[in-house]
Order: structure tokens, then C-alpha cells, then sequence
């Protein structure tokens, strides 16, 4: 279940509340009730004082002399205070000679015979000479009479009605109870408006962040309280604020970078244009002029020719290179799917390079286990063989072996077809087998000397084998190098996100 | 060969209409060459052609350009079109031959591959 913040709030400060005015309550009750106590004490005692000699001396001469107004001094003593219950005479014998006993303002003159007290408190001070007091369910004094001679014969026993104190005790109760449900009342009232105004200003935070998350970084939250709820909310406002900022520069940058993207894309097919054509005129007149087919010419001229063809086909290709890695970069490749006969990419591949074989003396040697793959673009993975192959050539010692293999390949369920190409050439370090691949990538600095070209081809051949959902990689030790690329063996398999539209 | 097949060529570069005609023409066959759109479109209303090689970047009207008005023209519609492209984006090659181009032959090509796949096509269009 959830309780929300504003309910807890709310719930804690009432319970606050009613325990401090719970505590404020029985102090006040306590004060409230000893001073009642002290003030019926005092009046008693005050009572006492004044009247216990005339009662005294009055109810000797009645007992001695039959003196007739005792009882009228009794009424008026009594009539004094508005506590007193019960007076009484008692002889040191513990006897009783004289009660009185107060009941709505009537005095009931009792001549008793001589009751023994029983009261143990009355008996234990009827002796002494002090003014000795019990507080129990009544008020008890026991006060000694002393005639003018000093004899102590009675004692004068009082009993005053708690009534009054019961009375003030239990109406200061009800108004201290009725305090207390006011001030819960009022408790719970200021607690939910207090808590409303906390958790509006948690409401607005949380819904100005809520618009934020959705996208909205216009957004500022006012609350000036002079609290931390507005430290918070200007701790919130600078965030959003260099939150807008970065969004802001985000996505200038995410504009700038599609401007770019599309300028290069534009720049590059206007490179490719540009770099072929003249290519195309001067290999073309190259070629056709080695052909013989302007005229005769001599072998030193096939020779120049020659070496001019070449390198012409080599530029052709390494501008080739460089167009495709920028191409593959910037969006992933489209493939076009179909069958493709593994035979039919390698060999054409073997009788381009002849000439580099032979001019090596290298030794190719060919197993293909399998021979055909049921989907795969045949271009680009002819490419990618090409690529492999072209580099295999490069780094060989002469008269070295180069092993194409073509094998099935389990990993993680599914079915690839490995493909394998091995040289003789010299070791690549652990450290940079995954290296290689990436763009522009050489070994070391003497290799651009020493076998030429841009670094390129391996890269591009990454690039294709991963559109397929392949993998590649290099393993390398003192005596061989092999790459090995896997492409999956037909099914469904995803190429990349675009392709779909691709596939006619 | 009765009579010379009669070829347009439009390329914006000279060197390259230089090479193509020079091939074609030792090939065996009656070359015009125009530098622009407009040039090219001006020959193939005034002679009888049966091929044109078109170039797709062109100053002004483009080589798709091109194709669109041949397309509206009753005369110039029944022309075979070969694309002389530079871009190897297949996404090229399946316009081009959306739009009623018959083939298409990359940038860098070599009198070789030219003079065959021109052969290749007449061949083809005869059959």
C-alpha cells in the first residue's frame, strides 16, 4: 500500500501534537489539583485554628456546667466553613463525649455513650500536643484542646468533606479533556494545511519533472518560502537550466553533424566522379595503347606502359578503397541476398592475382568442404575474400603457401561456414590481432615502405562480414598467420537495419 | 556488318568521349559525342540512333533528366540507354534500370570491357 508523503506528514505532526498537549494536560491537571489540595488544607487548617479553643472551652463548660449555648457556638463555627463534615470531642480515654455530624447544613447534636475511637490515626495523635492532620477519603484533624491552665483533657477531632476537591478535580479533567480534543482538532487542521503547503511544493517539483523528462526544458518551478524548499527549487531551476543548455548544444551539434554527414556523402560522390573519370580516360588509353591497338610499339614501351597500367589500376583501387570505407562508415551497408556459390567468389579472385602468384612463386592450395552459402551478397563478399587474399599475397615470403578453406562452424547455436585463408608471413603480435582491423591500421611504420598500400582492406572486409552477422578475426604465430571469417549459414538471419528495404 | 550501328555518347569530359569514340569507333561503329544534354538530345532528334551511352553527372540537366524527356519524345523513346556511371551504389543501378536504362557500365572501364559489353547489348536487343 502506498501512504503518501502528505498523509505521513500529517499523521506525525497530530501525533506530535497530541503528545505535547497530552504532557502540557496532566502537568497542568497535577499544578491544577495539588494547589485545590493546598487550598482545602489551608482553609482547614485555618478553621482549626480559630475555632478549636471556643469549641473547646465551650464544650468543657456545657460537660461541667450544662452550658446551654455550646450548641449554638457549634452551628456558628461550623457554618464557617463549607467543608467541615464532622467534629468531634474526644477524652485522652479515647472516648467520644461529644459528635456532630454536618449533613445539608443540618447539626445533629449526638450524646453518645462514651464510643470507644478506633481509628488508628485519631488514637495514635489524641495525645499529642501538636495539630496533627490525615488526608485520605476526607480530610482528618486532630487538634489538642488546652485550658487556660494548660491541661490537655480532649482533643478536638475534625473531619472535613473532600467533595469540593473531587468536584474541582474532575471538572479540571473534563476541561482538560476537551482542551485536548479541541487542540487535536485544531492540531490535525494546521498539520494537513502545513503539510499541503510542503508537499505543493513537492507536487510542482514533481510535476515540472515530469514535464522535463518528457522533453520540456522550458520549465521553472516558483516557490519562494525562504526555506530549503526554495533552495531546493533553485537547485532544480539551475539544473534544468544547464540541463537546456546541453540539450540545447546537443542538438545544434546532432544538426551540425547531419549537415556534415550529408555534406560528405555529397563530397564523396562528387570525389568518386571526379577521381574515376580521369582515371578511366588514361587507364583506358594505357590499355588500349599496350594493346597495340594505336600502332606499333616497342618492348620498352610495353614495359613503361605496363608499369604505368599498373599503377593506375593500383590508384583505381586504393581510391576505390577509400571511397567504400567512408561510404561503409557513415551508414551501414545494403546487402542484396542470394545464393552464392563459393567456388564461384574465390576463383575468379585466384585468376586476377595470378600474376602476383607467380611473380612470388607462391603455392595456393584450395579445400573447400563447403561449397555454397544459401544467402550473401556475392559482390561484397567477394570483396571481402579479395581483400583477405590481396593481403595474404603481401606479407608471404616468396615461394611460401597460401591455404583457402571453406569449413562448417558451430557457435552458439547456429550454423556458419568458416572461411579460412592462411600465410607464411611474418608474426603479428598478440597485442595488435584486433588492430588490424581497424581503418588506416599498420603494423609499424616500415610496413607502408615495405608492402604498400593504405591499410584499408581489412577494415572494409570487417565491415561486410559484420553487415552479414559474421565475425573475423586473426590468429598469429612464428611460423603461420591465419584469418578466418565466419558467415552465417542461411535461416533468417538479420543483416543490417536497412537492408530490408534493399531486397528486391 | 550491312551498315554501321550509330552510337550517342554524352559525357561532360572530353578525354573520356575522346576514348569511348575512339573504341567504339575502331570497334566498328558510327560514333557522335556531345558534351552536354541539350547537344545529345539535338543529335538523337535529327539522326537515326540505336544506342545512347549517358553519363549520370551532367552540367544542368542530368543524365536522369535525360532519360525523362527521351521517354516523352516518340522518337527518341525507342533509344536504347547504357549508364556511364562513377557510383558503384547499387541504389544507382536500380534506378537506372527502373527508369528504362538497358545496362550500365562503371567508371574506371577499359576498351575491353567497353567494346564487349556494347557488342553484348546489341547482341542482346537483336535477339
Amino acid at each position: 500500500m502506498r501512504i503518501s508523503f502528505r498523509t505521513k506528514v500529517v499523521a506525525l505532526m497530530t501525533f506530535g501534537i497530541i503528545i505535547l498537549f497530552l504532557l502540557i494536560g496532566i502537568t497542568f491537571s497535577i499544578t491544577r489539583t495539588n494547589e485545590l489540595k493546598k487550598n482545602i488544607i489551608d482553609e482547614a487548617n485555618n478553621f482549626v485554628e480559630l475555632t478549636r479553643t471556643e469549641i473547646g472551652g465551650a464544650f468543657v463548660r456545657y460537660y461541667e456546667t450544662g452550658f446551654f449555648r455550646f450548641r449554638e457556638i457549634v452551628v456558628r463555627q461550623v457554618d464557617l466553613s463549607s467543608d467541615i463534615e464532622n467534629i468531634q470531642i474526644v477524652g485522652l480515654d479515647k472516648r467520644i463525649y461529644f459528635e456532630s455530624r454536618t449533613s445539608e447544613k443540618e447539626h445533629f447534636f449526638l450524646h453518645i455513650e462514651r464510643r470507644v475511637i478506633s481509628d488508628s490515626f485519631i488514637v495514635e495523635n489524641i495525645k499529642k500536643m501538636e495539630v496533627n492532620q490525615k488526608f485520605d477519603k476526607n480530610l482528618v484533624i486532630v487538634a489538642p484542646y488546652i485550658n487556660e491552665y494548660g491541661v490537655h483533657n480532649y482533643s478536638i477531632v475534625y473531619s472535613f468533606s473532600l467533595e469540593r476537591l473531587d468536584k474541582g478535580i474532575a471538572s479540571l479533567h473534563r476541561n482538560v479533556f476537551f482542551l485536548c480534543i479541541g487542540i487535536i482538532l485544531v492540531g490535525f487542521v494546521i498539520s494537513h494545511l502545513l503539510s499541503g503547503r510542503i508537499t505543493s511544493h513537492l507536487k510542482s517539483l514533481s510535476s515540472v519533472a515530469e514535464k522535463i523528462a518528457a522533453g520540456d526544458f522550458n520549465q521553472v518551478v516558483n516557490i519562494t518560502t525562504n526555506d530549503e524548499f526554495e533552495e531546493l527549487a533553485k537547485a532544480f531551476n539551475l539544473m534544468t537550466s544547464e540541463i537546456r543548455k546541453d540539450v540545447r548544444n546537443l542538438k545544434n551539434m546532432v544538426s551540425e553533424l547531419r549537415r556534415r554527414d550529408k555534406e560528405r556523402t555529397l563530397f564523396l560522390a562528387n570525389l568518386s566522379h571526379e577521381l574515376r573519370t580521369p582515371l578511366t580516360a588514361s587507364l583506358g588509353y594505357v590499355d588500349y595503347m599496350e594493346k597495340g591497338k594505336l600502332g606499333k610499339i616497342t618492348p620498352e614501351q610495353t614495359h613503361s606502359l605496363a608499369i604505368i597500367k599498373r599503377n593506375l589500376e593500383r590508384l583505381t583501387r586504393e581510391i576505390r578503397s577509400l571511397i567504400d570505407i567512408s561510404k561503409y562508415s557513415l551508414r551501414s551497408i545494403k546487402l542484396t541476398l542470394a545464393p552464392v556459390s563459393i567456388p564461384n567468389i574465390i576463383e575468379p579472385v585466384l585468376i586476377d592475382f595470378h600474376p602476383d602468384i607467380e611473380l612470388k612463386k607462391l603455392k595456393v592450395k584450395t579445400n573447400y568442404a563447403v561449397r555454397s552459402l544459401p544467402r550473401g551478397d556475392r559482390d561484397y563478399l567477394k570483396t571481402v575474400f579479395e581483400n583477405i587474399f590481396r593481403n595474404a599475397i603481401k606479407f608471404s615470403p616468396d615461394g611460401g603457401v597460401i591455404s583457402i578453406t571453406t569449413i562448417d562452424h558451430k557457435e552458439r547455436n547456429k550454423k556458419f561456414v568458416c572461411f579460412t585463408i592462411s600465410n607464411q608471413g611474418p608474426m603479428i603480435p598478440q597485442k595488435k590481432l584486433n588492430k588490424i582491423f581497424e581503418p588506416f591500421y599498420q603494423i609499424d611504420r616500415s610496413t607502408k615502405k615495405s608492402y604498400g598500400g593504405i591499410g584499408l582492406g581489412l577494415s572494409i572486409a570487417r565491415i561486410i562480414v559484420e553487415a552479414h552477422n559474421g565475425r573475423i578475426w586473426a590468429e598469429s604465430t612464428k611460423e603461420i598467420t591465419v584469418f578466418k571469417y565466419i558467415i552465417p549459414y542461411g535461416g533468417k538471419y538479420v543483416a543490417s537495419k536497412k537492408n530490408s528495404s534493399n531486397r528486391r | 556488318m550491312s551498315q554501321a550501328k550509330r552510337i550517342v555518347v554524352i559525357d561532360d569530359e572530353e578525354d573520356i568521349l575522346d576514348f569511348v569514340s575512339r573504341v567504339l569507333t575502331d570497334g566498328g561503329y558510327k560514333v557522335f559525342t556531345a558534351k552536354n544534354a541539350e547537344d545529345g538530345i539535338e543529335v538523337m532528334k535529327k539522326e537515326e540512333i540505336d544506342l545512347l551511352l549517358l553519363d549520370i553527372m551532367l552540367p544542368k540537366i542530368d543524365g536522369w533528366e535525360v532519360i525523362k524527356i527521351m521517354k516523352a519524345d516518340e522518337k527518341m523513346k525507342k533509344i536504347p540507354v547504357a549508364m556511364l556511371t562513377a557510383r558503384l551504389d547499387s541504389h544507382d543501378k536500380i534506378i537506372g534500370l527502373r527508369e528504362g536504362a538497358v545496362d550500365y557500365i562503371c567508371k574506371p572501364f577499359t576498351a575491353d570491357d567497353l567494346l564487349s559489353r556494347v557488342n553484348d547489348m546489341f547482341k542482346y536487343m537483336e535477339e
